[in-house]
């Protein structure tokens, strides 16, 4: 069945990192159309760095990147990361998934269409009543939502998101992994998630990913996530 | 007051050039001054001037000693306008450079420009046979006396900045507010980067000459941070800061002829009332 799908990534013993220095390295990943994966593992472990590898933002330090031509990626990036000194409103953060369409207008303004998408976007992770409001004074799930609206309006190809639970409590992650895995069934969207955070992980994504001791393990969720596997991966 | 505020915006009034020049820069400045805000870079808007200031008095030093960077023909304010773009512009390319390369806190490389271009500034004054009260004037900007040719470049040069402004809006904000999302949207992000600092150069270069960089500064940061409680979005920012920067400065102009104060200082210190006035307003209405 997966083989059927369209190969979208495919890194082959690929090493990441900074200053020609690798922080993950021996990284063989493949990521199809229609797959949700979860890239778990302790902080520091070097997830980002493979999640900007995936992106294409870090080129490898060794190894080969496939991606499918003309992919693209809408990115989540961590919440705490935006400055609350920006007086954006929701709907302004939601337009900037356009800006990339929109950027042969010269300054004109974004066209009705894209207005109605972003409401559309808003609408589809359950925010389409912040529109109005500072982007700063909403609370981290609202914050959360506005931003995967965002990359939903880059239309992408696959949605990237990067520790959109963290400072969630249980039934808040909960909350959100339901609505990413409505928008990998329902909507088709291939999802990659850096996370670390793995409790009711399961029975949503389609693979999982443990990256530690600078190497990326990746396997079904029944084989990576039983209890010695994860004793494994946190012990010291 | 009403009397005094017709009286200098009357075409006929002697200083109305120095009235126009004000206006221009108490618009366009908080324009870009939003920028050195909400990237939390306000230290470069001090910075900055400071360096323009430093290239000027080195221009105004090598013209007393009779070295001329244009060539035999050329005017004080020419000599002014190539020293202060080539120092701002090279201070920003090595920040530009040092920022890409990570090395060390932007706050510490920042703060050492300012105090070695503030250092700079006394020196080539001190060294200059010209006159040390002379440069200080200039340096702290003649705004009562700026020529037609001035207002000329000042006008072509800050239309260029809003039109840059305006039209690449989307690009600067975006690489300003998410580094992360623009690398994963623009091929090079750096490239916008490149733009905004050559902004931020063309407007201090040339604001430095004619209003000095205390009052550039003033412009730059004092609007901004009084309208930014109130914002309910980028737009109405850029255009409450403009507005509020005009005002500010007719109303600095007006208060200074009245009183036969400096403008420039009159401007800030006018600019400062109104942000104090802000963030008084905006805590009795949070409580």
């Amino acid at each position: 069945m997966n083989s059927e799908r369209q190969l979208l990534i495919e890194l082959r013993d690929c090493a990441f990192g900074y200053g020609g220095s690798a922080v993950v390295e021996g990284v063989h990943f493949g990521l199809r159309r229609g797959d949700f994966i979860a890239v778990l593992g302790p902080n520091g472990g070097g997830k980002t760095t493979l999640l900007r590898g995936l992106l294409g933002v870090l080129k490898p330090v060794r190894g080969q990147v496939r991606r499918a031509d003309g992919l693209s990626f809408g990115y989540v990036p961590q919440r705490e990361g935006l400055d609350p000194v920006w007086p954006v409103s929701a709907m302004e953060v939601t337009l900037m998934g356009a800006y990339r369409r929109a950027r042969w207008r010269m300054g004109l303004p974004l066209p009705r269409a894209e207005r109605e998408r972003a409401v559309a976007c808003l609408a589809r992770v359950g925010a389409d009543g912040l529109r109005r409001r500072l982007f700063a004074e909403l609370s981290g799930g609202q914050k959360q939502r506005v931003l995967m609206a965002r990359a939903l309006m880059t239309q992408p190809d696959v949605l990237v998101l990067d520790e959109p639970a963290s400072g969630f409590d249980l039934p808040a992650q909960q909350e959100l992994l339901e609505l990413l895995h409505q928008m990998n069934k329902a909507d088709g969207l291939t999802i990659v998630m850096v996370s670390h955070h793995f409790a009711g992980l399961q029975p949503l994504v389609s693979a999982v990913s443990w990256v530690h001791k600078r190497r990326v393990e990746s396997g079904s969720p029944d084989r990576m996530l039983t209890p010695s596997k994860i004793q494994e991966v946190f012990s010291p | 007051m009403i009397q005094t505020l017709r009286e200098i915006l009357a075409p006929e009034f002697l200083l109305h050039n120095s009235v126009v020049a004000s206006l221009l820069v108490g618009f366009v400045c908080p324009l870009v001054g939003m920028f050195f805000v909400l990237r939390r870079a306000v230290l470069l808007g001090v910075a900055l001037p400071q360096v323009s200031s430093a290239g000027v008095a080195l221009a105004f030093w090598l013209h007393a000693l009779g070295i001329h960077v244009l060539g035999h023909d050329e005017t004080e304010r020419g000599t002014a306008l190539v020293g202060s773009t080539a120092f701002t512009a090279v201070a920003l390319a090595a920040l530009a450079l040092s920022e890409r390369r990570g090395s060390g806190p932007v706050e510490g490389r920042t703060g050492a420009v300012y105090a070695v271009a503030a250092a700079l500034a006394v020196l080539f004054t001190a060294r200059n046979p010209s006159g040390e009260s002379h440069v200080t004037s200039l340096l702290k900007g003649e705004i009562v006396a700026v020529a037609d040719a001035d207002l000329r470049l000042l006008a072509v040069v800050y239309a260029a900045v809003i039109l840059l402004v305006a039209v690449f809006r989307r690009q600067l904000v975006l690489v300003s507010f998410d580094r992360n999302m623009a690398e994963t949207l623009m091929r090079r992000p750096w490239g916008w980067d490149l733009m905004l600092y050559g902004v931020f150069g063309l407007t201090i270069s040339i604001g430095v000459m004619i209003v000095g960089p205390l009052t550039l500064f003033g412009f730059l940061v004092l609007p901004v941070l009084a309208v930014r409680p109130w914002a309910s979005g980028l737009f109405s920012l850029a255009i409450a800061s403009s507005l509020l920067g005009g005002v500010t400065a007719l109303a600095g102009f007006a208060l200074a002829y009245r009183a036969d104060l400096p403008v420039g200082p009159t401007d800030v210190a006018v600019a400062f009332a109104v942000y104090v006035a802000s963030a008084g307003a905006r805590q009795v209405a949070r409580s």
